[in-house]
């Protein structure tokens, strides 16, 4: 019975941990840990002292998509274009694998695209990039793909933790006014006596 | 100049009588004029204390140090604080020498009785004055250079001193931040060295207050009651991160402030403070402020080399300094070059 549905559908190969962790991948997993980097520099530059934790969970999602797909898209990882809407943003690494991309821990909330997700019942290798923010939020402290084998098992995960940038240079506040200094000029109107 | 050469190198007498060879007694008759010294004993003070033989030569600052205030903590060694002092005196005696052809922003800013208005009604008025009327105060170091304060960003040898305000003997107010400190730290170091300049410097005040009076300050002008009150409502930790990044102040000062509005009890300011200690973020908190860069020092310099021809080892001739410290002193950073503000119609 088994064998009989999956001979409907394109039948995928088991999912080969040494062909994802390839050298060939290591400059994508590079650029793919420093545009994280940027999307949270930049998610730090916008008051969200008043957002609550799903708005800005979705903030940092959506500039997280917007920095990977921006630097990281290449001829290997190419951003779907949807029409339908819908948030959940992907891209395909060399045609072989989807990655999704999640603030951790991922929901446990059950939906049938999930369960679709998380059971690997697509014809490609399902891989969520996941990255976890500290208590503070004040930085991503770590970064990885985690691979799915049923809703709530994890059967591979892949830390890419040591590509985040980490930004130590602090930045210069923006100035309200230049101070006005000037060496002292004579009055042209004194005369001298 | 001797005694300030000596403690500003953090030197003891009998340190630099041995160093130099000779007694006790003499290095401390020299240092109070009683003996002069020849050139030969100069020579070896130039070279120990790595003062140029001129610095030897200047008369000492007339003005006492009585007009300092500090940001500190109390257990700073006694050498430590004759250490700051001297190298304050200098600073601010060299400060004068250079603004001799300069015109800074007038210092508009009231000063104001403590005895007549409470601290946080005169931090209030400030933020008016400030053109701050309600939200985080924006850059605090630009918008007070803005009015007249020079802002020196330094060492200051140790990290249980934030900061310190003074009046150079021309009349310049000065305030000194420790650089080893965060931004979130200077800010409230600067905010607090404020409130001493408006209420305590023309004004005769009660020792023993000013210090809690200054705090009072700092705490509402960086973060006024009537807008933070409801913020600091049901605080976690989660929240004060993001209350750091909106106010720019430390999370201890927003913990403080939560107690002092009452917002959290004294048992849950005691969590908070286990807290910071277990996650070790006492000395170092995470989420950096932005930094608030001084800008008169170094356009002082600028305008010393641009407009009046000097060279910067000519500069540091002047204020009798070697040169590699007076960059260090002087050039804080590389700022953006900007036009010289002119009025012609003057």
């Amino acid at each position: 019975m088994h064998i009989q549905q999956l001979s409907l559908f394109s039948t995928k190969e088991n999912f080969e941990k040494d062909s994802f962790e390839s050298p060939l991948n290591i400059g994508i997993f590079k650029s793919i840990g420093s545009a994280v980097s940027k999307a949270f520099d930049e998610f730090c530059t916008h008051d969200i002292v008043y957002f609550d934790k799903t708005c800005r969970s979705n903030m940092l999602n959506n500039l997280v998509v917007k920095m990977v797909s921006q630097s990281c898209e290449s001829e290997r990882l190419n951003f779907v274009k949807t029409l339908t809407n819908t948030r959940r943003s992907f891209c395909l690494l060399d045609n072989k694998y989807i990655i999704l991309f999640k603030k951790s821990p991922v929901s446990n909330v059950r939906t049938r695209q999930d369960d679709l997700l998380k059971n690997q019942e697509l014809s490609k290798h399902v891989l969520i990039l996941t990255y976890k923010v500290d208590d503070f939020w004040s930085e991503i402290s770590k970064l990885q793909f985690q691979y799915f084998s049923s809703p709530n098992q994890v059967t591979y995960s892949f830390d890419i933790s040591g590509y985040l940038n980490t930004n130590d240079a602090s930045k210069n506040a923006p100035i309200v006014g230049t101070p006005s200094v000037r060496v002292k000029r004579k009055d042209p109107n004194k005369k001298a006596i | 100049m001797l005694l300030l050469a000596r403690e500003s190198r953090g030197l003891s007498q009998s340190e630099l009588a041995n160093q130099l060879n000779i007694s006790q007694g003499k290095l401390s008759k020299a240092e109070k004029g009683a003996q002069t010294l020849d050139f030969e004993m100069l020579s070896n003070l130039s070279k120990i204390t790595n003062y140029p033989i001129s610095f030897f030569h200047q008369a000492s600052p007339d003005s006492p140090v009585s007009h300092h205030y500090y940001r500190r903590k109390i257990s700073v060694p006694k050498k430590t604080i004759n250490q700051i002092e001297a190298n304050i005196k200098i600073f601010r005696k060299n400060i004068d020498e250079l603004m001799d052809a300069i015109e800074l922003p007038e210092y508009s800013l009231p000063s104001i009785n403590s005895d007549d208005k409470r601290p946080e009604e005169i931090a209030e008025l400030i933020r008016y004055k400030l053109k701050v009327t309600q939200g985080p105060m924006p850059n605090l170091v630009n918008l007070l250079e803005n009015h007249g304060i020079v802002i020196v960003k330094t060492d200051m040898f140790t990290n249980k001193i934030d900061g310190l305000s003074t009046i150079s003997d021309r009349g310049v107010k000065i305030v000194f931040l420790n650089k080893r400190m965060s931004t979130d730290r200077q800010r409230f170091s600067l905010a607090h060295e404020l409130g001493h300049l408006i209420m305590h410097f023309d004004i005769p005040s009660y020792p023993e207050n000013i210090e809690e009076e200054a705090n009072r300050f700092a705490s509402e002008l960086l973060m006024p009651k009537k807008e933070i009150n409801n913020d600091l409502r049901f605080l976690t930790f989660s929240k004060l991160g993001d209350l750091k990044r909106h106010w720019k102040v430390s999370m201890r000062a927003l913990v403080y402030r939560a107690k002092t509005l009452e917002t959290i009890n004294q048992r849950q300011y005691r969590n908070f403070q286990i807290n910071f200690s277990r996650r070790g973020i006492n000395k170092s908190e995470p989420i950096k402020i932005a930094d608030e860069k001084a800008f008169i020092l170094n356009r002082v310099i600028d305008l010393h080399q641009e407009e009046l021809g000097y060279s910067l080892d000519e500069l540091a001739k002047i204020v009798h300094l070697n040169p590699v410290e007076f960059r260090d002193n002087f050039i804080q950073h590389n700022p953006t070059k900007l036009t010289i503000v002119r009025n012609d119609q003057r």
